[in-house]
C-alpha cells in the first residue's frame, strides 16, 4: 500500500510540472486559438536565462528569477511579432507548422548560444527529504506542486475578476464580439503569450535542478504537454491541470506496475484512450459548429 | 507573377539541396587542431639506411586516415579528449623519428553522435577522401552501422569503443583499440559477488541499442554465478525522471546497482538513487567514465560510485604518468580514459605503418597489407600490450576505477 | 446631429450595394432603417458600425470623421451595437457578459492588475454595480449568475442589449433585433428601446418587422436597391407609393 501510495506521490510531483506548462500552453490555445508546439522549448530558454543570471552572475534568486521572465517574456514577443503575427489570418494548420519551425530554432539558437552540453543548476529549495511513515517527499518536488497550485488559483483569480482577464476570455469565447466591445486584439495577444512564456520560465526554474539545464530539455517534455493539453481540454485551465497530473500519474504507475520500458508509451495510451472516448478532452468544451 | 514565384521557389528548394549536399561535416571551430600530419623534413637527412625500394628516398608518402569522432553536442567533451590524447601521440612519434617512409595525414571529422551523419562521414572517407584506414567510432550506436561498411571496402578499422558484438561477426579488418563491455562488466560483477559477497544486485539500463546489449551482457555475466537480477528495470533515452525505477530499486534490496547511463543520465540518476535510497548502495556507471562526469556530479555525489576502464589517470606507471603530465600541459585538464585509447590508436597505426617497409600507398592493396601490419603489431601502450587476435581483440579485461575526494582510484586491477 | 453620413457608396467588385447614400440622425432620436432583402440595409449598417469600409464618402460622428476607423476605436468613441446573429459570450455569466461591455471604460491595465493596487478594486467594483444597473434596467437582474448561453432567445436579445449599453454610448445600433421573437417579446423590446431613448441614447434599428417600427420609430428611412427612396415619420411611409410597390416586390 505504501509503495503505491508512493509512486501516486511521485505521480503527482511529475504531473504537477506538466500541469504549470499545460497551463501556459491552454492559456495560447483558448484565447488565440493556436497550439503551441514551442512551448517546451520557450522553457528551456526560460532556464537558461535563469543559468545565466542565477549561476554565472551569481544573483540572488529573488532576481535572477524576475529578469529570466523579463528576458523570456521578451524573447516571445519578438517570435510572436516576428512569427506567429503574419500567419494569423492564414489556416491553424500553418500556424502549428509555423510553431514547429520555431521550436527547432529555438533549439539550435540554444546550442549556438550556451553550447549542447549539460549544466548544473543547484536547487532553489534546498532542505532534506520529508519522511511521514514510510512514504518520502522531496522538498523540490512539493514546492512545484505548491506553486502549481498557486498559479492556478491566481491565473483563476485573474480570469474571472479583473478586466484584461473578463478580455481574454471573452476573445477565447468569440472574438468579433469582443473586439466590438473595444477590446485590443494586439494587446489580448501580447498579454496571453506574455503570460505563457513567465509561467514557462518558473517552470523551467524548477525543473533545472532536477534534470540539469541543456538544449533539448524541452522537448520530451514539450510531447508530454500537449498530451496533456488534449487530454485534459483543450483551452481549459483546470483541464491543463487535470491533464498534467493524469498523466505524471499514468506514468508513474505504468511504469511501477506494468514495465518501466514503455514508460514514455503510457501517456500516448491515455491519450488514445481520450481521444476515442471524448475528444474534446475531459473538462473540454464540445465545439458545435452550426450548418 | 505565380509562374514566376513558383520558379523561385524551385530554385530556392535546389539550391538548399545542393547547400547541403555539399557541405561537408566540419570538426568544431574551438578545436585547436584540424589535419594533422607529422612531417619534418630535416629527419630526412638520418643516416640510417633505408630498405625501402619502392618510395624514393627523402620523400615520405602521405597516408590518409580517417578519424571519425564526436566534437558537437552533449558528448563533444568525449572527441575533444580523444583528440587531445592523438595529438601527443603524434608529438611524441614526429620526436623519435618513426615514420621514415610516411607521413600520417590524420582526416579528422565530427560524427555528431549520429548514426546518419556517421554513416555520410564514413562514406565520404572511403569513397571521396579515398582514406587507407579508420579510427572511429567511439559511441558504438554509430560503430555498429559503420563498421560493416569499413569492412566490406577493405579499409581496417581502429575502434575505440567497447561494444563487445564488433568481434562477433568475422570482420578481418577490425581491430579494437580498448577493452569491451563484457571486459568491464565482468570486472564489476566480480567485484560486487566475488570480492565483497553480495548477492542482491540491480540494473537500470537503457532501452537503446547499446544499452541492451550492455544488459544482455550482465544477464549473461549474473547468470554464470547463478544470480538474477532482484531490480531489472529500463529507461527511456531522454527521460529524465527514474523516480520509478529508483523506488522499484530501493524496494527490491538490492545492495548495488549496474547502469548503462551515460555521463549525464547517470548523474541524474545518482542523485535520485542518493535522495531516496541513500548512501549505502554501491553505484557502477558506464557514464562515470566519462569525463564530464566528476564536473556535472561533483566529488560529493561522485564519491564511491565505480566505473570500468583499461586506462585511467591513477596509474602510476611511468609511461601514464608521463602521459597525464604532457596532457595536462597541452590542455590544462587532465586525461580521461578516451584520450588513452586516442594515444594509442595512432601509435598502433603509426607502429604499423613503421614495418610496411614503405610500400607504395597507391597499390590496390595497401589497406590489406595494412591490416595485416595492425594485425602484427607488437605495441605496448598505456592500456597494455596490444597483440592482436584473430577477431581483433586486444583486451579481454578490464580495471574497476571508483572516486574518492574527486580523484580516480584503482579498485581491482585484473 | 450626432451621426452624419455623406453620399456613402460601397461596391464589392462590381456590385453596388449602397448607392450615394445621404444619412443623419441625431441624439435621442429612433431612427429605422428598412427595405426588401438585399437593399443594402446591413451593409449600410456595417458600414457605420466599422465593420465594413465604404468605397466613397464620409461618416462623421460627435463630430468626428469615423469612415476608416475599426469597430473597437469607434466603440470607444460612444457607438456600439449589437448583432443578428447573436454573438454573446456564451459560457460567461450574465453579468460577466455585460461587464465585457464596459471594457473600455475600466481605468486599469495588465501592470496594475498584476500589481493588486487599490483602485483595480474599485473599479471592479464600480464594474459590477453598473453591470448590475443595466441588468435592471433591462429586466435581467434576477438572472445575472446564470450561464449566458441558457438564456431563452428573447432574453438573449435583451442581454446584448445590456452589454451595448453599459458602456453609456451615444448611439446604438440594433440589427434585427426583433428577428424570432414573439408577441410578448417584441413587446418587451419595443418598451426596452423606447426607455433606451428616454435616457437620451439615440437609436438606429435595421428591422423587418413592421409592427416594431411603426410603433417606437421616430423616422424611417426606406432604402431599395442601395438608394434612399422615402424618408419620414412612420405614417408618411405607410402611406408612401414607392415604398409599397418595393415592398410588394416587381409583379406590379
Amino acid at each position: 500500500m505504501n509503495l503505491f501510495l508512493q509512486i501516486c506521490i511521485q505521480g503527482l510531483m511529475l504531473g504537477s510540472m506538466y500541469a504549470i506548462l499545460t497551463l501556459g500552453y491552454n492559456i495560447i490555445y483558448s484565447t488565440m486559438g493556436m497550439a503551441h508546439y514551442a512551448q517546451g522549448d520557450i522553457m528551456m530558454v526560460g532556464a537558461f536565462f535563469a543559468l545565466d543570471f542565477f549561476v554565472t552572475m551569481d544573483l540572488p534568486i529573488y532576481v535572477a528569477i524576475p529578469l529570466s521572465v523579463i528576458c523570456n517574456v521578451l524573447v516571445m514577443l519578438v517570435i510572436e511579432r516576428l512569427a506567429y503575427r503574419p500567419l494569423y489570418s492564414r489556416s491553424r494548420t500553418l500556424l502549428l507548422l509555423c510553431t514547429i519551425g520555431v521550436s527547432t530554432v529555438l533549439r539550435n539558437a540554444a546550442q549556438l548560444i550556451w553550447g549542447t552540453q549539460s549544466f548544473n543548476f543547484p536547487t532553489i529549495f534546498p532542505g532534506d527529504i520529508i519522511h511521514i511513515g514510510e512514504v518520502y517527499l522531496v522538498p523540490q518536488n512539493l514546492w512545484i506542486l505548491g506553486v502549481g497550485v498557486v498559479m492556478m488559483l491566481l491565473l483563476n483569480l485573474f480570469m474571472k475578476k479583473t478586466k484584461v482577464g473578463r478580455a481574454m476570455q471573452a476573445v477565447s469565447m468569440n472574438r468579433s464580439a469582443a473586439a466590438l466591445m473595444g477590446v485590443n486584439m494586439q494587446t489580448i495577444t501580447m498579454i496571453t503569450y506574455g503570460m505563457s512564456a513567465g509561467m514557462a520560465t518558473l517552470a523551467g526554474v524548477m525543473l533545472a535542478p532536477i534534470v540539469k539545464v541543456y538544449s533539448t530539455m524541452g522537448v520530451s517534455i514539450g510531447a508530454k504537454v500537449m498530451i496533456s493539453a488534449v487530454v485534459g481540454g483543450m483551452g481549459s485551465m483546470p483541464g491543463a491541470i487535470l491533464g498534467g497530473l493524469l498523466v505524471g500519474l499514468v506514468e508513474a504507475l505504468g511504469g511501477m506496475y506494468i514495465s518501466t520500458t514503455f514508460k514514455e508509451a503510457y501517456p500516448v495510451v491515455l491519450l488514445l484512450v481520450v481521444l476515442l472516448n471524448r475528444p474534446q478532452g475531459i473538462l473540454g468544451r464540445k465545439k458545435v459548429v452550426k450548418v | 507573377m505565380k509562374t514566376w514565384k513558383t520558379c523561385l521557389a524551385l530554385v530556392l528548394v535546389l539550391s538548399l539541396l545542393l547547400a547541403a549536399g555539399c557541405t561537408p561535416s566540419k570538426p568544431n571551430p574551438t578545436d585547436p587542431s584540424k589535419t594533422n600530419s607529422t612531417s619534418a623534413p630535416s629527419k630526412n637527412t638520418d643516416p640510417k639506411p633505408s630498405d625501402s625500394t619502392n618510395a624514393p628516398t627523402g620523400q615520405k608518402q602521405k597516408v590518409p586516415i580517417g578519424v571519425a569522432i564526436t566534437l558537437s553536442g552533449d558528448n563533444a567533451e568525449t572527441g575533444r579528449n580523444f583528440e587531445a590524447g592523438m595529438n601527443i601521440a603524434l608529438q611524441e612519434i614526429e620526436e623519435q623519428g618513426l615514420l621514415k617512409d610516411y607521413e600520417l595525414d590524420l582526416k579528422i571529422v565530427d560524427d555528431q553522435n549520429d548514426t546518419t551523419t556517421s554513416l555520410n562521414v564514413v562514406n565520404e572517407m572511403i569513397f571521396n577522401t579515398k582514406v587507407k584506414a579508420i579510427i572511429g567510432q567511439i559511441y558504438s550506436t554509430n560503430t555498429l552501422v559503420t563498421l560493416p561498411i569499413c569492412n566490406e571496402n577493405g579499409i581496417p578499422m581502429l575502434v575505440p569503443g567497447l561494444n563487445p558484438t564488433f568481434s562477433q561477426n568475422g570482420y578481418d579488418y577490425f581491430f579494437r583499440v580498448c577493452g569491451t563491455n563484457e571486459g568491464g562488466q565482468t570486472a564489476g560483477f566480480e567485484y560486487f559477488i566475488k570480492d565483497l559477497g553480495l548477492t542482491k544486485i540491480g540494473i537500470i539500463s537503457e532501452t537503446s541499442e547499446n544499452g541492451q546489449t550492455s544488459y544482455g551482457i550482465a544477464k549473461k555475466i549474473m547468470g554464470s554465478y547463478g544470480l538474477e537480477f532482484v531490480c531489472d528495470e529500463n529507461f527511456t533515452t531522454g527521460d529524465k525522471d527514474f523516480s520509478t525505477q529508483v523506488l522499484k530499486l530501493k524496494e527490491s534490496g538490492a545492495q548495488a546497482v549496474y547502469t548503462t547511463a551515460a555521463a549525464t543520465d547517470a548523474v541524474v540518476l545518482l542523485e535520485q538513487i542518493r535522495q531516496v535510497i541513500g548512501d549505502d548502495i554501491l553505484v557502477l556507471a558506464n557514464g562515470a567514465s566519462e569525463s564530464n562526469f566528476l564536473e556535472l556530479a561533483g566529488p560529493e555525489l561522485a564519491e564511491g560510485v565505480l566505473y570500468y576502464t583499461v586506462w585511467t589517470p591513477a596509474l602510476q606507471d611511468q609511461k601514464s604518468v608521463d602521459f597525464v603530465q604532457k596532457y595536462e600541459a597541452a590542455t590544462g585538464r587532465q586525461p580521461a580514459d578516451v584520450s588513452a585509447r586516442g594515444y594509442d590508436a595512432t601509435w598502433i597505426i603509426a607502429t604499423a605503418l613503421a614495418s610496411m617497409d614503405g610500400y607504395d600507398v597507391n597499390a590496390a592493396d595497401f589497406s590489406a597489407k595494412l591490416a595485416d601490419a595492425i594485425r602484427n603489431v607488437d605495441y605496448t601502450g598505456l592500456q597494455g600490450t596490444f597483440h592482436y587476435d584473430d577477431v581483433g581483440e586486444a583486451f579481454y579485461t578490464m580495471k574497476l576505477i571508483t572516486y574518492q575526494d574527486g580523484e580516480h582510484v584503482v579498485v581491482r586491477d585484473n | 446631429m450626432l451621426l452624419t453620413a455623406e453620399k456613402i457608396t460601397m461596391k464589392f467588385g462590381g456590385l453596388v450595394a449602397v448607392d450615394n447614400v445621404d444619412f443623419a440622425i441625431d441624439s435621442g432620436e429612433i431612427r429605422a432603417i428598412i427595405g426588401p432583402n438585399g437593399a443594402g440595409k446591413s451593409t449600410f449598417f456595417n458600414a457605420i458600425s466599422g465593420q465594413n469600409y465604404p468605397t466613397s464618402g464620409r461618416i462623421l460622428f460627435d463630430g468626428r470623421d469615423i469612415t476608416k476607423l475599426p469597430s473597437h476605436r469607434i466603440a470607444k468613441l460612444g457607438m456600439t451595437r449589437t448583432f443578428q446573429n447573436i454573438l454573446l459570450f456564451d459560457d460567461m455569466t450574465v453579468l460577466e457578459n455585460v461587464m465585457v461591455g464596459d471594457h473600455i471604460n475600466i481605468k486599469t491595465n495588465m501592470l496594475t492588475e498584476i500589481l493588486c493596487l487599490p483602485h483595480v478594486f474599485r473599479e471592479e467594483r464600480r464594474c459590477v454595480e453598473k453591470a448590475e444597473e443595466m441588468l435592471d434596467f433591462v429586466g435581467l437582474l434576477p438572472y445575472k449568475d446564470q450561464r449566458s448561453a441558457s438564456l431563452p432567445y428573447g432574453k438573449k436579445r435583451l442581454l446584448e442589449i445590456a452589454r451595448a449599453m453599459v458602456s453609456g454610448p451615444k448611439l446604438l445600433l440594433l440589427d434585427e433585433p426583433a428577428a424570432g421573437m414573439n408577441a410578448a417579446e417584441s413587446a418587451e423590446l419595443v418598451d426596452t428601446i423606447r426607455r433606451i431613448s428616454q435616457r437620451g441614447v439615440a437609436v438606429l434599428i435595421v428591422e423587418h418587422n413592421m409592427k416594431v417600427i411603426m410603433n417606437i420609430s421616430h423616422r424611417i428611412t426606406v432604402l431599395e436597391q442601395g438608394k434612399v427612396i422615402a424618408e419620414g415619420e412612420p405614417a408618411e411611409i405607410q402611406a408612401n407609393e414607392r415604398v409599397i410597390q418595393a415592398y410588394l416586390g416587381k409583379e406590379a
